[in-house]
């Protein structure tokens, strides 16, 4: 298989430096760096969107997530993407209406604008941040174990092939800027779903074919093929804590918001919301049949070790090396944007002089890119909930962030520090200082129902003021 | 598509809005997230595998529809294909 990745290794990195090589050419102005010259059409944009949406969580975790958890992992994901795409229609509009005659210079900013008050900027960044990094370290420590696990005779330690996608992520990014992370992602979409997909049907082939996985599946636990599933997590307070958390990823992380910027026109944001739904279903189908077959022939197996074996062990040599480079690619698309985009938000926060230089947003990604290298050494490989968490925990910004969009009237400062402590009521029940329950609910939806219900509140209570 | 105006357009679009709301909470409800049932399957799927599914198709075919009615500018006044 050494060779195959090899030839497949190379040609993945080859296409990457020339994209970045070739953006770099491209890029004439601090607006095509930052914002990749605001002008994607719906090819580009939806695989930008797509690709930095759907990373190494997607598949490596969404994987292991089904195979523990059953059919019901569908309603978990892409039924929440759906739900995602249908908010971009309103919320993208809004915010491009909002910002169409100013610099985006990110949420943070928008926000400070919007409200009038450092500080709603301030916790926002914090919010992305606190969330964020440890999102992007979750996935490189995901796949550098993975690595270190399938190429034990390499003798490469996890922390090194964590270096290794860090450094090449910063390399073409503050190279290329925006538009050679949108190409990247371009390339990083593709092969995610060509990867997904091939190694989907090689798991079916293995298992005997459609009808036999299904009867092999109830065969080996029947609970698998309903909610809530075998160990009793995929309940409708956990799906609709989810729903809300993953519908709220385009009004609360940076890297996706900015793409509803940068589109060319709302024709093709609106394109490409509906291709982005598509796009979902494509990816999560197949991690559902790998999954399967790592319920029927790797029950009890660890994530790493079932992961290990259903997209490398068992597959042609060929196909282990496109795994591989899958993996890689699926963790380089998010992490790139996501860096990226914090260190846009960074800037954002900046003084003008200091904001107008490209310099700080450098200095910013390698910065944020160093803090998850050391986060990823301490992670757990627990993808899908550390993810969940993450979406969670951003998604608390989103009715500060939807008040301050839909209003063109003063909000005052209650939201503003309503959200800090909502944030911090979240950090304290993640620590289990407080319960991570309330009345069977758990606190991640309740927090999020009091922020809306105090962001509705608030706009009444100012309408006519 | 002269017969439709904007008022009519953003009528229907909020009908659609409603009509996604009615779909999310069905799938929600014990309708489909219902423990150890499997059948009636389709194409062998399980009940709420191919439940899911169909409400994710539903809510990505009402994105089409609503990105549509808001026409080229998202307005309901713009020209719309």
């Amino acid at each position: 298989m050494q060779k195959w990745l090899l030839i497949v290794g190379l040609t993945y990195l080859g296409i990457l430096i020339f994209l970045s090589w070739y953006s770099q050419r491209k890029v004439q102005s601090k607006e095509d760096f930052i914002m990749a010259g605001s002008k994607l059409g719906l090819i580009l944009g939806f695989m930008t969107f797509s690709a930095t949406l759907f990373s190494a969580f997607t598949l490596m975790g969404m994987p292991d997530f089904s195979r523990v958890h059953g059919v019901g992992s569908w309603m978990f994901l892409a039924f929440s993407d759906a739900g995602m795409v249908f908010l971009i229609l309103w919320f993208g509009y809004t915010l491009r209406k909002r910002v169409a005659n100013v610099e985006f210079k990110g949420m943070s900013h928008l926000l400070q604008e919007i409200y009038g008050l450092k500080w709603a900027g301030y916790i926002y960044f914090l919010a992305v941040f606190i969330f964020l990094v440890p999102y992007v370290a979750i996935q490189i420590r995901g796949v550098a174990v993975f690595l270190e696990l399938g190429f034990e005779d390499l003798q490469v330690p996890a922390w090194l092939w964590s270096l290794g996608i860090v450094g090449f992520v910063l390399l073409y990014s503050s190279a290329g800027g925006l538009k050679a992370i949108v190409y990247a992602d371009f390339v990083q979409g593709t092969s995610l779903l060509i990867v997904v997909w091939l190694i989907g049907f090689a798991c079916l082939e293995n298992l005997g074919g459609w009808s036999n996985m299904f009867s092999q599946l109830e065969a080996k636990n029947v609970a698998l093929l309903s909610a809530p599933g075998p160990k009793g997590l995929l309940t409708s307070p956990f799906l609709i804590a989810s729903f809300m958390a993953i519908m709220m990823i385009p009004v609360t992380q940076p890297q996706l918001s900015t793409r509803l910027v940068i589109m060319k026109d709302i024709k093709a944001m609106n394109k490409m919301a509906v291709a982005v739904g598509f796009f979902a279903m494509l990816v999560i189908f197949p991690t559902l049949i790998i999954g399967f077959y790592g319920a029927i022939n790797y029950p009890d197996a660890s994530a790493s070790d079932f992961i290990g074996h259903a997209l490398i062990k068992d597959q042609a040599p060929i196909l282990g090396a496109l795994a591989v480079i899958g993996l890689f690619a699926a963790a380089m698309s998010t992490a790139d944007s996501q860096l990226f985009a914090l260190g846009n938000e960074l800037r954002g926060l900046l003084s003008n002089k200091m904001g107008e230089s490209l310099l700080p947003i450098r200095l910013a990604v390698l910065g944020f890119a160093a803090s998850a290298l050391l986060f990823s050494l301490f992670s757990s490989d627990q993808l899908v909930l550390l993810a969940r968490v993450s979406f969670a925990g951003t998604a608390l910004t989103g009715p500060l962030i939807i008040l301050g969009l839909v209003t063109s009237k003063p909000q005052g400062s209650f939201m503003v520090w309503t959200t800090t402590l909502g944030i911090i009521a979240f950090l304290m029940a993640q620590a289990t200082i407080i319960p991570l329950k309330i009345g069977g609910l758990g606190i991640d939806l309740c927090l999020f129902l009091i922020l809306a219900l105090a962001a509705v509140g608030n706009y009444w209570v100012r309408k006519d003021k | 598509m002269e017969t439709l105006t904007p008022k009519r357009r953003k009528l229907y679009f909020n009908l659609l809005v409603g009509l996604s709301l009615f779909v999310v909470i069905l799938s929600f409800s014990p309708l489909i997230l219902s423990k150890d049932k499997i059948e009636p399957t389709i194409f062998e799927m399980p009940y709420t595998l191919w439940t899911s599914i169909l409400a994710t198709l539903i809510l990505i075919i009402f994105t089409f529809l609503g990105g549509w009615l808001r026409g080229d500018k998202g307005d309901f006044t713009s020209k719309i294909d």
